[in-house]
């Protein structure tokens, strides 16, 4: 009750840290997308499930305040909290880049699934070398971001049940 | 099989989640404002007080970080110089800041061009969320007659128009943006032409003028104002940067810039003037 209670003001704070501060940090014109950066983090932290859960919300509420469609984000990023989760249960040890590595990866994937199905439904500046390079750069700065964003998000997931191990604790959903 | 059984609820739940996007994506491409509207504008009303209080706390982060790192975008010397003057003026006292703010208040009051037709000042309050679109929010609102297509202007020319509007917010779609076209007129040669916003560029990319027409660096361009135009004709728009022709003259590609700058703006004035269709 109390996790899910702290994982909803996390999805509080993703969205208003998207919209009203990280739009003023830009770097080469590009802000990280804060909202897959802690699906990653949830995903790795919890599991496929959750992860997809997570980003399913995460990406619905982001989207509310897009002028791309609605559910583009919320598709993305569930499918990528998914991958992530999946990715994290196959690995038996990691080295302590990985989930940075991962967070890369994985911004990378929600990013192109996002322009590619947006390109498919009609936003055709979503398709180009531009949207692109937008995502890797999201996808680095987000990577770069990951450190400071898992602590949180573990804390979020962090209940009186065993304690997981690991960065960021093991799968658990 | 216990792991095989959670397995497939795993997938279960990733299926029903991506069916779920895809449904959303579908209403709201294929014009479901109808129903995705409301449910839009009522979030943006009811975070945008605590999207304020976030702004306006963090707005001093955003200052620096803006000085810190966007010297490699800005490409003009204009604003590097722009740049140069406020790192000197580090130290400006606030009663020189609400000055100078003051000062962009009244300059914004008194356009020139848009004489005749009644306008709403707004303050600008966010930049735009997502890195795909070119977009700001501002201050006002359906409660202050603000409707989805009107035009917004500021001291220098066009800024861009409505594209979603809540009760106490507007999101604007800047000429800049990737999806923005803006019917134009060559204020020498009297040609008409689509001002089209670019991906991960501020300057603006001219497109439908023939290769014959004579086009000069500093030109400038404004709305021509035809049948079915979304902003009233005469409206300062870019001025021409480059002119290149390729193919041997059978083409040329025409960038411009915004008579306005986009990334600094603070005020701003949405015009009431629905015109008369959809069209740039």
């Amino acid at each position: 009750m109390i996790r899910g209670i702290r994982l909803a003001l996390l999805l509080v704070a993703v969205v208003l840290l998207q919209t009203a501060v990280l739009p003023n940090l830009r770097i080469a014109g590009v802000a990280p997308e804060i909202g897959l950066v802690v699906t990653v983090g949830v995903a790795f932290a919890a599991g496929p499930t959750a992860g997809a859960v997570f980003g399913f919300a995460a990406g619905l509420a982001l989207d509310l305040f897009l002028s791309t469609p609605l559910g583009l984000s919320a598709l993305a990023w569930s499918m990528t909290g998914y991958g992530v989760g999946v990715v994290q249960g196959a690995v038996l040890r990691t080295v302590w880049w990985f989930p940075i590595a991962l967070t890369f990866v994985a911004g990378c994937f929600g990013g192109l699934v996002f322009c590619l199905v947006g390109a498919i439904v009609g936003q055709g500046q979503l398709w180009g070398f531009a949207a692109l390079r937008t995502v890797l750069l999201s996808a680095l700065y987000g990577a770069v971001l990951a450190p400071l964003v898992f602590p949180i998000v573990r804390f979020a997931l962090h209940d009186d049940g065993p304690r997981p191990s690991g960065l960021l604790g093991g799968q658990g959903w | 099989m216990v792991a095989y059984r959670r397995s497939g609820r795993r997938r279960s739940v990733l299926v029903l989640l991506i069916v779920t996007s895809l449904l959303l994506i579908t209403l709201d491409a294929r014009g479901g404002g109808g129903v995705v509207g409301p449910v839009r504008n009522a979030a943006r009303d009811l975070l945008s007080p605590a999207q304020n209080a976030v702004e306006d706390l963090t707005r001093p982060i955003g200052d620096w970080w803006d000085g810190t790192f966007s010297a490699g975008e800005l490409a003009s010397e204009n604003r590097a110089l722009r740049r140069e003057v406020g790192r000197l003026r580090g130290e400006v006292s606030a009663s020189r800041a609400a000055r100078r703010e003051n000062e962009r208040l009244r300059a914004n009051q008194g356009l020139p061009f848009i004489t005749g037709i009644a306008s709403v000042p707004a303050e600008v309050v966010a930049a735009s969320p997502g890195n795909f679109e070119d977009t700001i929010a501002i201050d006002r609102g359906s409660r202050d007659g603000i409707a989805i297509g009107m035009p917004v202007v500021a001291g220098e020319g066009v800024v861009g128009r409505v594209s979603g509007v809540s009760r106490t917010r507007a999101t604007i779609q800047l000429v800049t943006d990737p999806a923005s076209g803006i019917g134009v007129r060559f204020v020498t040669s009297n040609t008409f032409a689509v001002a089209l916003g670019r991906a991960g560029s501020d300057q603006l990319r001219v497109d439908f003028v023939a290769p014959e027409t004579p086009v000069a660096r500093g030109e400038m361009l404004v709305t021509s104002g035809l049948q079915n135009a979304a902003y009233p004709a005469g409206l300062p728009v870019a001025s021409v940067t480059s002119v290149d022709r390729t193919r041997r003259n059978l083409d040329q590609t025409i960038l411009a810039e915004p008579m306005v700058d986009l990334a600094r703006l603070q005020f701003v004035r949405v015009l009431i003037w629905t015109g008369t269709g959809s069209a740039g």
